[in-house]
């Protein structure tokens, strides 16, 4: 505990007189349509994007387009029981993750400004997935775009021992500023709004 | 002895070089005004997070005490490292207390301000950077030479031929799609074996104990999420109040730094996963110093974005390394000297004083006016060079009064006359590669005395 | 109004002509303007190096010789941004005199629009013109808009150099890039500076410029010297001198 009371100590008598928090946080957006912004927002990150009217629609996406051999992993609640097929067991170690290739996981909260999507441990389930798995598919309600990040901070809970905003494909461009999609994370990232 | 103008000439010698340097990140300089610009009111965000970070260093002590607090209550364990050398001894203690043989880490400019990965390799550990930039240097033994954007001085040729040495890869690749997935292949294994994995913090929120940590490659989840041992390294600045007051700093960040409306992953860690164990390490490292220093804490503000080495027109011409420390460019310019100033006193003087820096600052450091205070802190201190105080002592008295001003006016104007080639010389670092201003026949005051006053 | 005219030294030694044109369209607008004659530099060279404390000699005579002023002016966006933030005087007196000038000292340009409020010029000078925004007048006295913020452009050169007959305006890709002159940093660190300078002249060269202009010698100098080493038909030519033109035709 030494070096403790020792830095604090010197912060006590280094800090300066008391500045004041501000509390004006209001912000203006330009959003005139938030689902327009936010697709606009989603697709320059490098977004795919599927408006849909059904969470049924994402399931009709998967058969259509993905092979029957990847493996899936389907988080979104109320799905699990009619869909047997796509649901893993629960996994212990993420380290069992490394195979997934696709995961579907549903978003509570959309900002328009940037089209980062507030995702909740409860809604991964596993921390490691929306990052392992090669390709990410995020649900999100329309109705849960905000304008700006700032409103979006106005509403998340503080529950989980992790949680996120996410705003795109994993990307580098630290060689000679090249943009590359794909990193380390998810090589793609494809949102599905429901209306 | 190290100093940038010597470092800077040999960057320089190279022009292709530099022309290519000074437009990659000029490029990154123009997407930051365009995101900018497109928010609105992007001035009051700025003069926010400002005052944000103003209240925090008023109540340092106290925001990190409910922090801690607050993290510990969430299961994360806590350790405080007054310098370099005791963060490094809570890293290796940690993992010695884990068996840990092998570590992936995302980027830290705190460990590198530490020198974590020579230390933890000598006592036996393997230490894998995981941010592209980062491993690229790593793989080059270098430093990086930006916060942001490590190997920004690397051609793609060059990073070709690292990774043919280093990773199995295919002689003559340059293509930065192909050595990208080259190096997700390396490391992805690297993410699957390690035991332990080590974080930088972005901002760690007082109210709630958790911290965010922003990337857009994904690596510092890849390396945390699978490993048993999160450790996070903070300098005690990286504190904010509330979480409400993320909302103002992420909008920011990445616009300031890269040019981006928000990293792809902002993360926010509360609580270790079930059998995780979470370590936060509070480091001091002469922070509390620099804050007692009025004229320079408002240094203490910067968030590490980069933005003020994008758009400075020296940094951009004179390359990272010239800086010969890890956190270079006009902030480094200030922080290192504060906390070192004989090994970085040429930093100061490292700049035109052109003031771009503070304009694109997202938090409002005067970083050019700290410039300029600090120049005269290191000559006061006697730390500059004696020819140099020698030959402005001399100026100074012949500017203080009319006399001696027109006195040295003569001596000037004859020196021009009869002995040019003192002027035109190599040893004139003028006359190196410009030409010598011509000298008038008659002073602006010798034609006002003429044509204007009577004379007197 | 009884106005100082400040000449710095440099100007004073080589570059007379802009303090001529600066005195001579003063003195054409009607502007109550005065030389004091024992000025000689306002310090900068030495408080930009770290040697401040050097200074004391030269405030003193700066003070002496522009207290009794309503205002001063300059043709130096630099000189007058040290004077407006390092003025130091010694006494009471001097303390309150130095805020007197600083309060009332102005660049050239900026004395033209917001005190004298110049509508009409009357000048000529048919050339193209690449406008280079000096650092300390732009950024530190901010006489125009910077493209580092978010807020509405305005410029108070531009708005004179707007009532100039003929003048071709050259559009920069680097509007508002520092030369690299610096002060002693052109020659501590000669290489980046000399780069620098060498960088922006090519930004006019390539758009067409048949002149530099600027409120600022000292940049002026710096991009001059690299002009005449890489034998560039480029000219500069202070702003002083294409807004006094008319003058120069009578």
């Amino acid at each position: 505990m030494g070096s403790r009371e020792d830095i604090l100590t010197k912060i006590k008598k280094a800090k300066p007189a008391e500045n004041e928090l501000p509390t004006d946080f209001s912000f203006i957006s330009t959003a005139e349509n938030l689902l327009e912004t936010f697709v606009a927002a989603a697709q320059s990150n490098g977004s795919q994007v599927t408006l849909i009217e059904d969470e049924k629609e994402i399931i009709n996406y998967i058969t259509e387009n993905i092979a029957s051999d990847e493996r899936i992993i389907f988080n979104i609640k109320g799905f699990e029981d009619e869909n047997e097929e796509l649901e893993d067991q629960y996994i212990n170690d993420p380290h069992k993750l490394e195979s997934v290739d696709v995961a579907v996981i549903e978003g509570s909260i959309g900002v328009a400004e940037n089209a980062a999507v507030w995702i909740t441990e409860n809604q991964m389930k596993y921390r490691v997935l929306p990052f392992i798995t090669q390709h990410l598919f995020v649900m999100l309600k329309a109705d849960s775009i905000v304008p700006l990040l700032h409103d979006a901070y106005k509403i998340t809970k503080v529950e989980d021992g992790f949680s996120l905003f996410i705003s795109g494909p994993s990307k580098t461009a630290d060689i000679e500023q090249s943009l590359v999609i794909g990193a380390h994370g998810a090589r793609s990232h494809h949102l599905f709004i429901l209306k | 002895m190290r100093n940038h103008a010597s470092l800077a000439e040999q960057f320089n010698l190279d022009e292709n070089r530099v022309d290519w340097h000074n437009k990659t990140l000029w490029f990154v300089r123009e997407k930051r005004d365009k995101q900018s610009h497109q928010v609105p009111d992007w001035e009051k965000l700025r003069e926010i997070a400002s005052k944000i970070k103003l209240n925090v260093l008023s109540n340092l002590d106290t925001y990190l005490m409910e922090f801690e607090k607050n993290a510990l209550a969430n299961g994360i364990q806590i350790h405080w490292a007054k310098d370099a050398e005791e963060h490094n001894e809570i890293v290796l203690s940690i993992l010695k207390d884990h068996q840990v043989k092998y570590m992936v880490k995302s980027k830290s400019m705190l460990t590198e301000e530490c020198h974590l990965n020579e230390y933890l390799e000598k006592n036996g550990i393997e230490v894998t950077d995981t941010d592209l930039g980062e491993r690229i240097v790593q793989l080059a033994k270098e430093p990086p030479s930006h916060v942001v954007l490590p190997c920004i001085h690397k051609k793609k040729e060059e990073i070709g031929e690292i990774f043919h040495k280093h990773l199995n890869a295919p002689e003559g690749l340059s293509d930065p799609q192909q050595l990208t997935e080259i190096a997700r292949q390396d490391l992805r294994k690297k993410f699957l074996q390690s035991q332990a994995a080590l974080t930088g913090i972005n901002f760690a929120v007082a109210e709630t104990g958790e911290f965010v940590v922003c990337t857009n490659e994904g690596n510092a989840d890849m390396g945390t999420h699978l490993a048993n041992v999160h450790i996070a390294c903070m300098g005690l600045e990286k504190i904010i109040p509330k979480r409400e007051h993320l909302g103002i700093f992420l909008r920011l960040l990445a616009r300031s730094g890269t040019g981006q409306s928000i990293t792809t992953y902002s993360s926010h860690f509360r609580k270790p996963r079930a059998g995780q164990d979470m370590h936060i390490i509070i480091v001091d490292n002469g922070r509390s110093e620099h804050l007692g220093k009025e004229k320079f804490r408002n240094s203490l503000k910067c968030i590490r974005c980069g933005a003020c080495f994008n758009t400075c027109p020296v940094y951009r011409r004179s390359g990272g390394h010239s800086y010969h420390t890890a956190v270079a460019g006009p902030i480094g310019s200030i922080l290192n000297p504060i906390r070192n100033r004989e090994d970085y006193k040429d930093l100061p003087f490292a700049s035109t004083l052109c003031g771009s820096c503070t304009n694109v600052c997202p938090v409002k450091i005067d970083l050019h006016n700290q410039l300029y205070e600090l120049r005269q802190e290191i000559i006061a201190s006697g730390s500059g060079e004696s020819i140099k105080g020698f030959s402005m002592k001399m100026m100074a008295r012949s500017l203080s009064n009319i006399k001696k001003y027109e006195k040295f006016k003569r001596t000037v104007k004859w020196g021009y006359r009869y002995t040019p080639f003192l002027l035109k010389n190599k040893i004139n670092p003028w006359y190196k590669h410009r030409e010598m201003p011509e000298m008038p026949k008659e002073s602006f005051k010798e034609w006002y005395q003429k044509n204007i006053s009577d004379g007197k | 109004m009884k106005v100082g005219l400040f000449i710095p030294c440099y100007i004073d030694v080589l570059y007379p002509q802009v303090g001529i044109a600066t005195y001579t369209l003063l003195k054409r607008l009607k502007v109550d303007i005065v030389y004091p004659m024992g000025q000689t530099c306002c310090g900068q060279p030495m408080a930009n190096s770290g040697y401040e404390y050097l200074a004391c000699g030269t405030n003193k005579n700066f003070i002496q010789q522009f207290k009794e002023f309503d205002k001063i002016v300059a043709p130096s966006g630099s000189c007058v941004l040290h004077i407006k933030e390092h003025l130091k005087g010694e006494s009471d007196l001097e303390k309150n005199q130095a805020l007197h000038i600083q309060n009332n000292i102005y660049e050239l340009t900026e004395f033209l629009t917001d005190v004298v409020k110049v509508e009409n010029l009357k000048a000529s000078f048919p050339h193209k013109v690449g406008f280079h925004q000096s650092c300390h007048g732009q950024r530190g006295l901010h006489l125009s808009g910077m493209s580092e913020l978010t807020a509405p452009y305005f410029s108070k050169p531009e708005q004179l150099l707007q009532q100039v007959e003929g003048i071709e305006w050259v559009k920069l890709d680097k509007k508002d890039e520092c030369c690299g002159f610096g002060g002693t940093f052109c020659v501590t660190e000669e290489t980046v500076s000399s780069k620098m300078g060498k960088d922006r002249l090519a930004d006019h060269e390539k758009n067409g410029a048949e002149y530099i202009t600027a409120c600022d010698m000292s940049c002026l100098m710096h991009l001059e010297g690299i002009a005449n080493r890489e034998k560039s038909h480029v000219k500069v030519i202070h702003i002083a001198e294409i807004l006094n033109t008319q003058n120069a035709e009578q």
